[in-house]
């Protein structure tokens, strides 16, 4: 179980799926402001903070690398309190059970995409990313982050939606928006996606915890054909010369399953990560 | 605050004139009191036959209004809320219904936000933990009454009423109390 869990899982939905849990689908759609209390802006938008305090890590990178290693350190430790978003890679059909306890889903441009490739999602044909929640209902709040505006989706688009995404190989992660609240699902890839980049190149970890699955290969049923080696984003899975087959690296995978759902021989199965005794502990 | 942030003067809030005319109306010390009146001298058992009566036409007048004034005073929030249902034809469940509970209790008891537990296309569930109804009852009727929930009847009814009003099927339950579990809790099921 990992920490996540410990804090906002129940047993109920699932050991290590807190994100099944509906409580952390839920939440109020207005709050009584006190006399001349402003309503929430860029500044208490948490993706915003958590990106900045991101950036104040990546600075030290080149300036002051032990302090860098720290920071990392810091941030790696993380408890609910955390100014970070907690991010995790979930498979595809737990992302379409997401869909269904998040009350409004609406597609929007991604932003990691614009930042690393000036690349601009300019409607909802081209939209990678959702919001969750009814945090949705206020989009027009933060107009710089929603440029182009925002598509709601009942439950069966979404889950086609995602499909799409994942067919194009990309890895479905959730978001939290403060605390426990799921507030959106991405659809990433490397190395465009901030978090998937912060965990594999600089070894932060919150925005992109492992899945409670592991990929794993029926060397019976694999024909060798390689489909699964492009797909990973995570370089877990290598094509063996000597069998003419391919094997997972369990250390390495996230457990996104882009191998499971592209393998045409039906080969690789994910396997819960809690059965795994060395690897229950790896996220 | 730079005005960026808030595009064409929307309001996302509740409208403040809109909850002083339901605070003023549905007032807890003011129900506490005419209950305590109507009941004083009475056993236990015509208490809650009294508070159930009572309490439902409370509940039932209490969300009707709700209903009434939600209309009348939309926000930003709700427009887009009746956009994304025109849209994606969902969302009516839990999202309506939460809308106008949260504007009834809001505007009612002494907190800033109705904690939502669940909202998802088969459940709503909302709790109350310091319920001024709760507190007005034990100070005018004595804790005894109090313990007894006759309010209930008011959440229950008016947590029915949004639903019918709105043209949902869903069962309503109570699902804590706040004598046994320290707060109430409601829960709306869709079939
Ligand atoms: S996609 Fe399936 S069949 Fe092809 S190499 Fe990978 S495991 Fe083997
Ligand atoms: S091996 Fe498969 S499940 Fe694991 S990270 Fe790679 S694509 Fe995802």
């Amino acid at each position: 179980m990992n920490w996540v869990d410990e804090a906002f899982g129940d047993p109920e939905f699932g050991e290590g799926r807190w994100y099944l849990n509906p409580k952390n689908h839920s939440r109020q759609m207005y709050k009584v402001k006190k006399p001349g209390e402003k309503p929430a802006a860029f500044g208490s938008d948490p993706e915003a903070q958590s990106g900045r305090k991101m950036g104040e890590i990546m600075q030290k990178r080149f300036t002051d690398p032990e302090e860098f290693e720290k920071l990392v350190k810091e941030a790696n430790a993380m408890k609910e309190k955390s100014p970070f978003q907690i991010g995790q890679v979930i498979p595809l059909e737990e992302a379409k059970r997401v869909a269904e306890l998040s009350y409004p889903v609406a597609s929007m441009s991604c932003i990691c995409r614009i930042g690393a490739r000036g690349h601009e999602e300019r409607n909802e044909h081209e939209y990678s990313c959702t919001g969750l929640g009814v945090g949705m209902l206020k989009w027009e709040r933060w107009p710089e982050r929603y440029k182009g505006g925002v598509n709601f989706m009942s439950p069966e688009e979404t889950k086609e939606w995602l499909t799409k995404w994942n067919k194009k190989g990309m890895v479905h992660i959730i978001m939290t928006f403060g605390g426990s609240y799921v507030g959106g699902i991405c659809n990433c890839d490397y190395p465009d996606c901030g978090m998937i980049r912060n965990r594999v190149d600089y070894g932060i970890t919150p925005g992109c915890l492992k899945s409670p699955w592991v990929a794993t290969v029926d060397f019976d049923d694999c024909n060798g054909c390689g489909v699964c080696v492009q797909r990973c984003q995570f370089g877990a899975i290598k094509f063996e010369v000597t069998t003419e087959k391919t094997n997972v690296d369990q250390f390495k995978c996230f457990g996104c399953g882009l191998c499971e759902t592209a393998c045409p021989t039906e080969a690789i199965d994910l396997l819960d990560r809690e059965s795994l005794p060395a690897l229950k502990e790896v996220w | 605050m730079s005005d960026i942030y808030t595009p064409n003067n929307y309001s996302f809030e509740l409208n403040p004139e809109m909850m002083s005319r339901l605070a003023d109306e549905f007032d807890a010390e003011k129900v506490a009191t005419e209950f305590a009146a109507a009941t004083e001298g009475k056993s236990a058992d015509e208490v809650d036959a009294q508070g159930k009566t009572f309490f439902e036409n409370f509940g039932k007048n209490w969300m009707s209004q709700t209903l009434k004034l939600g209309e009348e005073y939309p926000d930003r929030t709700y427009e887009v809320l009746k956009e994304a249902i025109d849209k994606t034809g969902h969302l009516k469940f839990a999202l309506l219904p939460q809308r106008f509970l949260e504007i009834a209790y809001l505007s009612t008891q002494e907190i800033s936000i109705l904690p939502i537990i669940e909202n998802n296309p088969q459940r709503l569930v909302y709790r109350m933990a310091n319920c001024t109804t709760f507190q007005k009852l034990k100070e005018k009727c004595g804790a005894e009454t109090a313990n007894r929930l006759p309010c209930k009847h008011a959440c229950l009814t008016a947590c029915q009423t949004v639903h019918e009003e709105l043209d949902i099927d869903a069962k309503i339950e109570m699902t804590a109390t706040i004598p046994e579990d320290g707060h109430c809790q409601f829960a709306a099921q869709r079939g």
